[in-house]
């Protein structure tokens, strides 16, 4: 698989059924488990029953329950449609008969088309002249990930990594359908923190993500540098909305992700 | 037909079922249906399902296969989870037995919390400064009650959809039911929106173009029959597909929907159009 450590743990799916895979508990020390995991790996259960030769191109999801890292991770694949270009999946992720996240995923036989994005490089240092930041070790530490943040680090709070950063996965990936599964990792994380208004100081009693999409533009590597790129679109009625990009060094568009949040201030 | 009349055929679900209603066929648009209202019948049967005074906050639709006019549209929905404050609901669109259309909607007890949008105001010409366009009714079956004021210029060179994004849309007589005016946002929020992934400037042809998904975000109340600025913006074109995100706007710049879709742009094998 090219995957060490954690992250092959994370990918080890025993297929019970056709269309039936189970992940064993994943050793973290969170209490809940972290959202871009259940999507990461609820992906590759979809993309486990499409036939080789169309990656993923987009993904909606729901998270609907706490996941708990101590148990093991049911994912139930229904097959919405199989057409010439494209094929459609649908996945209940659930310990037992408790569903915590459903996804849609789409995928898409290589196509030639326009080829287009907005002009405008990416206005942050490179990787090269920035730090890697080590995340706090109740995350668990995302196994294996070299991250670095390209704005300042929120010290004082919680999980100071704020978007944008740079990161990449140290060791090489040579399955290459497992690099939108790593990138849709990736994608859920500091994207609550980045939901929030800009500057606010208001503290929450509850902070977590109500869906996530991801649209997969272009072909990237999650084993080279990505810049993640996540901002604020409102705040309203305790919901939060984020909205933003991946790309890659040389300025490509690779992926889009938009995620709503639920940020309920304190008292 | 007024414009009760006209939504009772689109939104009058025969409820076969607890979650399981039917939508009549649709007399005098084109073959294929517009996605619009196939999201819009697929989210009100999931809001007849699910608790009152809990307003929709957001759907995620599959285009799956072309819907058709002429048949009926059966929705079965699905009760994902009933929690304290969110409700959600997936619902399968099918014609015939075949799967058109599938949608997950989230429902939302209204809470307090902050309230910040970007600052940046509603700098265009206000509606009524704005000569009236007409969607083709053809295409869009409740086009006779929409009041279209384009902002932007109109694509003349496109005789059959010349319409672009921005422009402020509403509904011209009120809405009855107050349930329905997110339904009737995503009907509106679908128009146009194919157009609006490509290339900026494009003279590509095209053999197949359709939508592939649609995401709404509802992030404030917003009433179908009040000015709404709808603003899209291309995001990416590549391997025949584009991608385009925007939302609308209330006249007092409340930012009042997110929206995203990703299309399929599918070139004519002649390649640009001469």
């Amino acid at each position: 698989m090219g995957m060490s450590g954690v992250l092959a743990d994370i990918f080890a799916l025993e297929r019970q059924e056709e269309d039936r895979f189970t992940i064993r508990p994943v050793p973290s020390q969170m209490e809940r488990t972290f959202g871009g995991q259940i999507a990461a790996q609820s992906l590759r259960a979809a993309q486990l029953t499409v036939a080789p030769g169309r990656p993923v191109h987009s993904l909606h999801a729901s998270f609907l329950r706490t996941g708990q890292p101590t148990k093991p991770l049911d994912l139930a694949v229904r097959r919405v449609r199989d057409g010439r270009g494209f094929s459609t999946r649908h996945v209940t992720a659930s310990h037992g008969d408790r569903t915590i996240f459903e996804l849609t995923a789409s995928f898409h036989v290589p196509e030639d088309g326009e080829e287009w994005q907005p002009t405008g490089g990416l206005d942050v240092p490179g990787p090269e002249e920035l730090t890697s930041y080590e995340l706090p070790a109740w995350f668990g530490g995302v196994p294996n990930f070299d991250v670095r943040p390209a704005g300042p680090l929120l010290l004082d709070e919680l999980f100071p990594l704020r978007h944008p950063f740079w990161f990449r996965y140290r060791d090489p990936i040579e399955d290459a359908s497992l690099h939108p599964c790593v990138m849709a990792y990736i994608s859920d994380l500091a994207v609550v923190d980045s939901s929030r208004a800009p500057g606010s100081t208001v503290s929450y009693s509850t902070a977590v993500s109500l869906d996530h999409a991801v649209w997969f533009h272009r072909p990237a590597r999650a084993d080279e540098w990505l810049l993640y790129s996540m901002e604020s679109v409102t705040n309203h009625g305790s919901r939060g909305m984020a909205r933003g990009t991946m790309h890659t060094l040389d300025g490509t568009l690779v992926a889009s992700v938009a995620q709503e949040t639920l940020i309920r201030p304190a008292g | 037909m007024d414009l009760n009349e006209a939504l009772k055929e689109l939104f009058s679900l025969e409820r076969r079922a607890a979650d399981r209603f039917t939508a009549d066929p649709v007399e005098g648009v084109m073959p294929r249906t517009f996605g619009g209202q196939v999201a819009a019948q697929s989210l009100w049967a999931a809001t007849l399902t699910a608790p009152r005074g809990r307003p929709a906050h957001s759907l995620h639709g599959h285009f799956v296969r072309a819907g058709r006019s002429s048949a009926p549209l059966d929705l079965d929905v699905r009760r994902v989870k009933d929690g304290r404050g969110f409700s959600t609901r997936h619902v399968t669109a099918s014609q015939d037995g075949t799967t058109v259309f599938e949608l997950t909607a989230s429902f939302h007890d209204p809470e307090e919390g902050e309230d910040w949008q970007p600052s940046d105001g509603v700098d265009v010409p206000s509606p009524e400064e704005i000569a009236p366009f007409q969607l083709p009714p053809f295409i869009i079956r409740l086009a006779p009650h929409i009041d279209v004021r384009p902002v932007a210029p109109l694509a003349e060179e496109e005789e059959d959809y010349p319409l672009r994004h921005p422009y402020w849309i509403r509904f011209s007589s009120p809405v009855p039911d107050p349930g329905l005016h997110a339904c009737l946002i995503t009907y509106l929020t679908d128009i146009g929106l194919v157009h609006a992934s490509r290339r900026p400037g494009t003279s590509f042809a095209y053999s197949g173009f359709a939508s592939l998904d649609l995401s709404v975000w509802f992030h404030r109340p917003a009433r179908a029959d009040a000015w709404l600025l709808h603003t899209m913006e291309p995001v990416s074109n590549h391997g025949a597909r584009g991608m385009t995100m925007g939302g609308m706007r209330a006249r007092d710049g409340a930012r009042v929907t997110s929206v995203a879709q990703e299309t399929l742009l599918r070139p004519d094998r002649g390649g640009p159009a001469s």
